[in-house]
């Protein structure tokens, strides 16, 4: 099959809301190595509980030139709104039918006076309906298995964050190592348009495996999903907090 | 295959096993270390079967830094097996130092805590520091855990950005923060590559060589921006885009380490980027 132009794709990410959190979100559309500066559409939406959807365009984007805005300049009202974690979506678009953006990345900076981090969102995939029979050979991201590492040890405390961008509610298949066997993850249902945050601790403590390192002692568990990269609207990062205060340190993508 | 026999996925003969070490207290791992092996132009390490997947870190050792491999697999690469990775380890000039291979079990994750192996690597700017080259069935990811001083981050794979393509990396410039931007170049030859800072209305431009198989570690103010008729960016917090963008055939991935001060060293703080 011949691969199709994708000149609409989206992605899912989470921030951090709060009255000291300050989130940017970074984007840069590319079509890897397509030189020129077509103009690109993004549209940022924002969901979660106690907020209700909203979108905003942002036109003035061009491929393969970077940019970015502050999550609360495009929507002043987050913050008064909301305190925890919010979803956000991005959908970057070209009238070009030539241009194929799967490539682009989206980077999401959260800044407070205790802590900075920055990381990136899931690889861009095809926009909603005509995702069916592309191949995304043009992504190098595209094989890439769902699998995180969750690790308790005095400088990390993992949690699973789930971001479900559908209307309908959705029931996550991820498994972990209990004993020697694959178990089912049980996070429960993420409820429609909701990100939820499942602290790995406990798991992680009764089914980790414990290990002595230089920085001290560590339990380690993987968590993965076959079947989350079919499924639409949903994306997965692992969160690791510092122990003691709770900041976030690091996340990475399933 | 590209992993099983440990011995015979590599360019150097079994003669060459130093020791097997069967990982550290609680694992279930099996390293077995080659000897070191000299030489930029020497036979490929990996045989880049279309069946693995291979990644590259920059990574650093002690005393401030301390970078620790982990390897998971996906669901479903075999049936209560064991996985293979292999890696081979470039001092900043592209000079393997160290080969090595360890395997886990297959639903576990593989953890090597790379000190010991990082005996040969050059110190540049005061850090041993190199280009790690990891290889995994396909179905794995490969991750690395980056201590610096109190902080720490787990990334994954930075993308490795081929010729004509580029990447980018955010960062805030300021007065008070410090920015290194380190440059894996994943190919055998000799690497040219395009930084540009975009900031305000301003987008300075600089070249860069990367030795094949090195790295190479950038301090963007001291080095970079102070070659550019410019302060402005001296004065608040400003925000930034690095676009790295390889010439012709070369594969770089970059990392950039960026330190905000604070008023005492413990509250210094640092966070790792990786081009994404």
């Amino acid at each position: 099959m011949d691969a199709q132009v994708v000149n609409s794709v989206r992605s899912l990410m989470f921030c951090l809301s709060t009255q000291l959190i300050r989130s940017r979100i970074h984007f840069l559309p590319s079509a890897g190595s397509t030189g020129g500066h077509y103009p690109v559409i993004c549209q940022l939406s924002i969901f979660g509980k106690g907020i209700e959807r909203r979108s905003v365009q942002l036109d003035g984007g061009r491929l393969n030139q970077p940019d970015g805005l502050r999550l609360e300049d495009a929507f002043p009202a987050l913050n008064l709104e909301a305190s925890g974690i919010c979803g956000v979506e991005v959908h970057l678009s070209c009238s070009s039918g030539r241009v194929n953006l799967t490539n682009s990345r989206v980077v999401v900076e959260m800044v407070s006076p205790q802590f900075s981090l920055a990381y990136s969102a899931t690889p861009f995939r095809p926009d909603r309906g005509v995702e069916e029979g592309i191949s995304l050979a043009g992504s190098s991201e595209s094989a890439r298995p769902m699998v995180g590492i969750g690790i308790r040890d005095s400088m990390c405390s993992s949690s699973l964050i789930v971001i479900n961008s559908n209307q309908d509610s959705v029931r996550p298949d991820l498994h972990h190592v209990a004993g020697l066997a694959d178990a089912p993850l049980q996070i429960g249902t993420a409820a429609g348009e909701s990100v939820i945050e499942f602290p790995l601790d406990d798991v992680i403590g009764r089914h980790g495996q414990s290990r002595e390192t230089l920085w001290g002692d560590a339990r380690i568990e993987k968590v993965w999903s076959a079947s989350l990269a079919q499924m639409e609207g949903l994306a997965c990062y692992m969160l690791y907090r510092d122990p003691v205060s709770k900041q976030p340190v690091s996340v990475c993508a399933l | 295959m590209c992993s099983g026999n440990t011995h015979s996925t590599t360019g150097v003969g079994s003669q060459c096993i130093d020791r097997v070490w069967d990982g550290a207290e609680g694992s279930d791992i099996t390293i077995v270390l080659f000897c070191r092996w000299f030489g930029s132009g020497s036979p490929g390490f990996f045989d880049m079967s279309s069946e693995c997947v291979t990644d590259h870190f920059w990574v650093s050792g002690p005393s401030f830094f301390s970078s620790t491999l982990l390897v998971a697999s996906g669901a479903s690469i075999s049936d209560g097996g064991r996985v293979a990775t292999s890696c081979a380890l470039y001092d900043v000039d592209g000079v393997r130092v160290n080969s090595f291979e360890f395997e886990f079990p297959e639903n576990e994750v593989g953890v090597l805590e790379l000190e010991p192996f990082m005996a040969g690597l050059k110190m540049q700017g005061g850090i041993p520091q190199g280009h790690l080259e990891v290889r995994s069935p396909v179905g794995c990811r490969h991750f690395c855990r980056q201590q610096m001083g109190g902080h720490v981050d787990l990334l994954s794979s930075p993308r490795l950005i081929r010729g004509r393509e580029s990447s980018f990396v955010p960062l805030i410039l300021g007065a008070r923060r410090s920015h290194v931007a380190l440059f894996v170049n994943a190919a055998d030859e000799v690497a040219q590559v395009v930084v540009r800072l975009f900031y305000g209305s301003r987008s300075p431009e600089w070249s860069l060589s990367v030795p094949a198989k090195g790295c190479l570690a950038v301090a963007l103010e001291e080095e970079l921006l102070s070659t550019f008729n410019d302060s402005s960016w001296t004065k608040g917090a400003v925000q930034g885009y690095l676009r790295i963008s390889p010439r012709s055939q070369a594969q770089i991935a970059c990392q950039v380490i960026e330190q905000i001060p604070g008023e005492t060293e413990e509250q210094e703080q640092f966070r790792c980027l990786v081009s994404w």
